[in-house]
């Protein structure tokens, strides 16, 4: 039986394909469109997952969208007839799309796919929930979905057992955590629904004492928090609910002071805002999680939704709340969602017996190595090959030792935000510069932001201060630890400056290539870390194809390339002709 | 020979911009006609009738509503709502 999920439209497009209950092929639209978030139809991620099994639309038993385009609809003419006249120009913007493509989402399919079978429709925080119990090692579990907005529900709660799911709670827009975190990401001048990681990053420079820290009792005023984690916005302050614009300028009275230009460099006050916001989302958050366990009375706990990639406060949850274990979908956000409606169909909606644990998120497109081999024949780059494996692992360590940037290209493309060892960028964490040699000659980002650092799984608790047995969300770098005192001295490039860092663990299992180099590479330094950080530059999504890595490559100052069994040297290639 | 060629490019692209541009125009109009007497007619009623599209301003003991959303029978999902 062939199920394709299909999320579109709001950001982050994506598909997935499940084949008798386990997971073919998954990926987001961006990375074959080179559109970073692209909301459009996911045709090219259709027409991968289809392809990955050789078949078309019409051998499928379903599809599904991963949301009620209708109830959603109505949300926003609510909002319309609410906030008349204020509403006058998100109106001209919005309905061309509406009557266009988000009404007309079944016709869109069958047209794009020439499918003719059946379309089901499941509410967005429905599948946000069961892309994170359904595919989890959880027999029962409770489960916590917290987003921007799906229909109407901004956050929900509920229980999953075996292959059932029932959302008991919810609480609806405009009251919302994602939002409320996109409001303040915007008025410290990054960009909504992208950069909110970037404020999690930056709370770690802000005051962390609520007492001292003024903007976090001014916030507070934005929030009313009640004891069972539930929350309302003071809307006063906001403008999401009627303009594109995030926050009013109430909001700036409320904070004394201005909303930071994206072309001023970040002051003082701009990280002290931002631990401000990172530390009302958390009192929120274990408020919540402290209440849905009183509920649930299960010490499972399984997470999704875009707000479940604060990793910081994911880092948080076994020492702050009673649950002993969690699992978070890795592409937690909407891209996320079309695996969640998949497995909503096959599992509960059909009844089937839940058979598949995702330990992995290696669902995306591979290159074998004779694709890799004409592509680079092809293109008359200069490339030697390695005789073997170990040969491989060795070249690659020793060149990272020696504090070179290494493009690693290796199997299927990653699902979800992250890059996770299959389209990476390699460096040496013990290199004190590898933070300034990555940011001038690769990604040219905020100075601020920190870098990854990917650790064999069972020597992670001699490196990190880390739960015990490691969660499995540490393996798509969802949490983040704080790096022992002793250690923090040796890798300073992969320490923010709270001493914390978000680590990916890595076991022989999921990933035995991307282990064996760590395991090289300790050999060499003494140490299995290396620093990895997504294979893309600044405002690109991460690469999939072989043409996209050398492109990347050739445009920043990587200097190694390894793609599948072959080494490309930068310095040996025209630079020009890319 | 490539100069009529241009030339006709040049016209198709000038000739598809125009009516990209009426479209536009169009859109807008037909929108705001739309918006004002339907949302902003919808609006001025509900306002009569005191009737609340978004819940925002009730004072409550919890914030939490209930849901209780779960499996229900395979036709209700072929709904869009």
């Amino acid at each position: 039986m062939y199920i394709l999920g299909i999320s579109c439209y709001y950001h982050d497009a994506s598909a997935a394909l499940i084949r008798d209950g386990k997971i073919v092929a998954a990926a987001q639209e961006e990375r074959f469109s080179r559109i970073k978030h692209d909301m459009s139809f996911p045709i090219n991620a259709v027409n991968f997952c289809l392809k990955s099994l050789n078949i078309t639309a019409n051998d499928l038993d379903y599809i599904g969208f991963y949301e009620k385009p209708l109830i959603k609809f109505e949300r926003i003419l609510f909002q319309h007839l609410s906030f008349f006249p204020l509403t006058y120009k998100t109106f001209l913007k919005t309905m061309p799309s509406w009557i266009n493509q988000k009404l007309r989402i079944i016709t869109n399919i069958k047209k794009n796919l020439e499918y003719k079978g059946d379309i089901l429709f499941i509410q967005h925080h429905l599948s946000h929930a069961a892309s994170c119990f359904f595919v989890s090692p959880f027999e029962k579990a409770a489960i916590v979905t917290i987003d921007g907005v799906g229909e109407w529900t901004t956050t929900s709660y509920g229980k999953g057992i075996n292959n059932q799911i029932n959302l008991l709670q919810e609480i609806k827009f405009p009251s919302s955590l994602g939002l409320l975190y996109s409001a303040i990401t915007a008025f410290l001048g990054f960009k909504v629904n992208n950069s909110e990681y970037k404020i999690m990053g930056l709370s770690s420079y802000g005051n962390k004492n609520k007492k001292s820290n003024p903007y976090y009792n001014y916030l507070k005023k934005a929030i009313k928090i009640k004891k069972d984690g539930s929350f309302k916005l003071d809307l006063k302050y906001f403008k999401f609910h009627y303009s594109d614009k995030m926050f009013s300028k109430k909001l700036c009275d409320l904070l004394k002071t201005k909303p930071r230009n994206p072309n001023r460099p970040l002051s003082r006050h701009h990280k002290d805002i931002a631990a401000a916001l990172q530390m009302i989302y958390e009192d929120v958050f274990f408020k919540i999680l402290n209440h849905v366990y009183e509920k649930t009375l299960c010490s499972n706990l399984s997470l999704a939704g875009g707000c479940a990639l604060n990793s910081v406060a994911n880092g948080k949850i076994i020492r702050k709340s009673p649950f002993k274990k969690i699992w978070i979908q890795p592409a937690a956000g909407d891209g996320g969602a079309s695996l969640g409606v998949a497995y909503f169909i096959y599992n509960s909606i059909l009844n089937h017996k839940r058979n598949y644990v995702q330990d992995t998120c290696f669902f995306g497109p591979e290159f074998s190595t004779g694709q890799v081999h004409e592509f680079l024949d092809k293109n008359k780059i200069h490339y030697s090959k390695f005789k073997n494996k170990n040969e491989l692992l060795k070249k690659t360590a020793e060149l990272i030792y020696d504090n070179n940037i290494v493009a690693w290209f290796q199997g299927k493309m990653e699902w979800g935000p992250r890059a996770l060892g299959s389209r990476s960028i390699l460096a040496n964490p013990l290199n004190p510069e590898a933070k300034d040699i990555l940011n001038n000659k690769v990604k040219h980002r905020e100075s601020f932001r920190p870098f990854a650092p990917v650790v064999c799984k069972e020597d992670a608790a001699e490196y990190f201060e880390c739960d015990e047995p490691l969660p499995n969300p540490a393996d798509f770098m969802l949490m983040v630890y704080p790096i022992k005192k002793k250690i923090q001295k040796i890798l300073p490039s992969v320490t923010h400056v709270d001493g914390t860092g978000r680590l990916q663990s890595v076991s022989r299992k999921s990933n035995p290539l991307f282990y064996d180099l760590l395991r090289e590479f300790e050999k060499l330094s003494g140490i299995p870390i290396l620093i990895n950080t997504s294979f893309n530059i600044r405002g690109e999504p991460i690469v999939c194809t072989p043409y996209d890595a050398y492109r990347c490559m050739m445009g920043t100052g990587i200097d190694y390339l390894i793609i599948e069994n072959f080494l490309v040297k930068r310095e040996d290639n025209l630079q020009d002709k890319w | 020979m490539v100069r009529i060629k241009n030339m006709v490019n040049e016209f198709k692209q000038g000739f598809s911009d125009y009516f990209l541009n009426i479209n536009v125009i169009i859109n807008i109009l037909l929108l705001s006609l739309v918006y004002l007497s339907g949302v902003g007619l919808t609006t001025l009623l509900s306002r009569l009738l005191k009737k609340k599209f978004i819940n925002s301003k009730t004072k409550r003991k919890t914030y939490w509503n209930n849901l209780n959303l779960k499996k229900e029978e395979l036709n209700r999902y072929y709904r869009q709502f």
